[in-house]
């Protein structure tokens, strides 16, 4: 079996979390993070993190006019 | 079957098809519209702008390709036409070199935080409090669409890449970056926002 460091973790987190390591390496962070409680710690606060930007910053609604507009602009010949 | 004379007229299926696109990825480009413009009129301005590019290419858009991608790509060239002044701009902004994690760090380090109980649940519930979106929109370009494409919108590395047409190595330069901008000013809001509530975070010191 093999052990990675808390540094090696800090420095793979955003790539992890962001879904761009590969298999070996995410299953490796996966078994450190599971067991660290430091590194669990930091994971779960950047994953909580995002979800507050998500849901803080998402959820906007195209005002209807742009939606009107944009159809009859569609409507329109081309070229 | 319909594809083969791409060059001609839209037909009324395609643009059953287009439509249906619209319908489905208009509220979501126009939110991350909203995020890169900060203001209402201009983020319509550039969503119409996007779709009406996208509709005039439409006929080179292949069924069964990434259809999201391929609007934002449509959606960030618009941006970057419009409102960045060259597609070259310096990558050092300002020094802001402070550490990955700096939220987490400063939290960590703050005795104030500290003293009661949950630091990370406290400093989290100030930024739910605080105002995000603002903090968001003060991240500078090239960071701030990076932010935006990877954390809101979801979109892998490879994906943004393409979207912005960068590589891969610089999709992740800017992303860090940008997240490490966010941090700082995440912080300051949440601290603001924690004071205004009318206590400081040393209010309510546990034993």
């Amino acid at each position: 079996m093999s052990h990675i460091d808390c540094d090696k973790v800090l420095e793979q987190l955003w790539s992890y979390l962001d879904g761009e390591v590969d298999e070996a390496a995410a299953g490796e962070l996966e078994e450190h993070i599971e067991h660290c409680l430091d590194c669990r710690d930091h994971a779960g606060f950047e994953r909580r993190l995002r979800e507050v930007l998500r849901q803080k910053c998402l959820g906007e609604r195209a005002p209807t006019e742009l939606r009107t507009a944009l159809m009859r602009l569609l409507d329109k010949p081309q070229q | 079957m319909s594809r083969e004379h791409p060059q001609v007229a839209a037909t009324g299926e395609d643009r059953e098809r287009f439509e249906a696109l619209v319908t489905e990825h208009i509220d979501r480009m126009y939110g991350a519209a909203l995020r890169l413009t900060r203001n209402r009129t201009s983020a319509e301005d550039l969503v119409q702008e996007a779709f009406m590019r996208a509709w005039r290419s439409f006929h080179t858009f292949q069924d069964g390709t990434n259809a999201r991608a391929w609007l934002y790509r449509i959606l960030m060239n618009a941006y970057i036409d419009t409102y960045r002044r060259s597609k070259r701009e310096p990558e050092t902004v300002e020094d802001d070199d402070v550490g990955e994690f700096y939220l987490y760090a400063k939290v960590r380090e703050s005795d104030d935080y500290r003293r009661q109980g949950d630091p990370e649940e406290i400093l989290l519930s100030q930024i739910m409090d605080a105002d995000v979106k603002t903090a968001l929109e003060q991240v500078p370009e090239p960071f701030r669409a990076a932010v935006i494409l990877a954390d809101l919108e979801e979109f892998s590395y490879k994906e943004i890449a393409e979207i912005l047409d960068i590589p891969i190595g610089t999709v992740m330069s800017r992303l860090y970056r940008g997240r490490r901008h966010l941090q700082r000013l995440l912080w300051d809001y949440a601290r603001r926002a924690g004071y205004t509530d009318g206590e400081r975070p040393s209010a309510q010191p546990r034993t």
